[in-house]
């Protein structure tokens, strides 16, 4: 989960490796601080996530990768299928952070928007209005990339 | 069914993670284009998280974060969250912001006007005489022996109209079987004033003259 945020945020296997072992690092440092009754996973999420803006910034002077590469862990569950999966992935990387976090909080790690809310330090409005604006414009780049849709909804 | 409830609509399908009413929106779908495209856009998206696929970590991840646990504490067993090298810069900056503090407190600092003391550097001090010191017990001696002259004097003068016994510093009632002396008488007209002797000296009476003629 943490890996996985890391990953989709930095774009990059080692950068994610590590951010995602800082992160680990300081989540059982700071476990003490941790509520018992609230859910784990967005503390985690919390932490992955600001360690992710952190290396981020850090990388003002290092451009960021030009391409998104299937990297030796992703596991192709389907290898017959287009590369989705792939296009979503180097879209997203055009997006600015706090949208792109926004998304991945939503659609890969399953948290509500009041939860995304938390975890971005936003108001929960603020986070749908994010969520369609970010789906608005990763539909435009893969429709820009040649991803033509198929439009299902149409009965017979 | 307009094209801003549509967008509504499809919205909150998504925000609650449902599957929008397609069947529902037919009409409309049918006749615009733009609505068309943003279900397009939506199932499109819905695919290409569907086919995510999942992310596998470094078989030694855990390893690496324990090993760095383990530095960590090693490191600073203080629990301090700063390198050494670090540490030490902050202990320096520190120290530095600490005296340009204490420099402009001590400038800015409200010192009351001294009040100007006019120091005389013409006084003449004498130095201190040697005391000698005092023989108390010669002090004594004198001052009894005197005493005692005096009293000797006195008693030569009393002694013959009245005895007095003096014994050291205490002064004893005289005897009653003094021997009074040879009476004399003195003019009445001296009367007034032996009155007035009386009563201002009376222990004098038997000294003073009968008034007589």
């Amino acid at each position: 989960m943490m890996f996985a945020l890391s990953y989709r945020m930095l774009g990059n296997y080692e950068d994610a490796e590590d951010v995602a072992q800082e992160s680990l690092v300081r989540a059982i440092r700071a476990l003490d601080r941790w509520d018992p009754t609230r859910p784990m996973k967005p503390w985690l999420l919390t932490i992955t996530a600001n360690r992710c803006r952190t290396a981020l910034m850090k990388r003002t002077k290092k451009p960021p990768p030009s391409h998104y590469p299937r990297e030796p862990g992703a596991i192709d569950q389907n290898p017959g299928r287009l590369d989705l999966a792939e296009e979503l992935d180097r879209a997203l990387q055009e997006l600015q952070p706090d949208h792109r976090e926004c998304f991945l909080l939503f659609h890969e790690h399953d948290l509500n928007c009041a939860e995304v809310g938390e975890v971005l330090g936003h108001p929960e409005g603020t986070i749908k209005t994010w969520l369609h604006r970010t789906r608005k414009k990763l539909a435009e780049i893969l429709r820009q990339r040649g991803v033509v849709p198929e439009i299902s909804y149409e009965l017979p | 069914m307009n094209c801003r409830e549509l967008q509504q609509q499809l919205e909150r399908a998504v925000e609650r993670r449902l599957s929008p009413p397609f069947d529902d929106w037919r009409d409309h779908l049918n006749r615009c284009e733009s609505c068309r495209k943003l279900c397009a856009d939506h199932q499109l998206l819905e695919r290409a998280v569907g086919e995510w696929s999942g992310i596998e970590t470094a078989p030694d991840l855990s390893d690496r974060v324990l090993a760095s646990l383990e530095n960590h504490d090693n490191v600073s067993p203080a629990g301090a969250h700063h390198p050494p090298e670090r540490a030490g810069l902050f202990f320096l900056f520190a120290t530095i912001a600490a005296v340009i503090l204490v420099v402009i407190v001590m400038q800015n600092r409200d010192v009351p006007d001294e009040p100007n003391v006019m120091v005389k550097t013409d006084i003449h001090t004498p130095p201190p005489e040697e005391v000698p010191e005092v023989d108390m017990q010669r002090v004594l001696d004198e001052t009894r022996s005197a005493y005692e002259s005096l009293l000797g004097q006195a008693q030569s003068t009393i002694t013959p109209l009245k005895k007095a016994v003096v014994t050291d510093n205490n002064l004893s009632p005289a005897p009653e079987n003094i021997e009074k002396p040879e009476r004399r008488l003195i003019p009445r007209e001296l009367e007034p004033l032996r009155t007035e002797m009386t009563q201002s000296f009376g222990f004098l009476t038997a000294l003073l003259p009968e008034t007589g003629t």
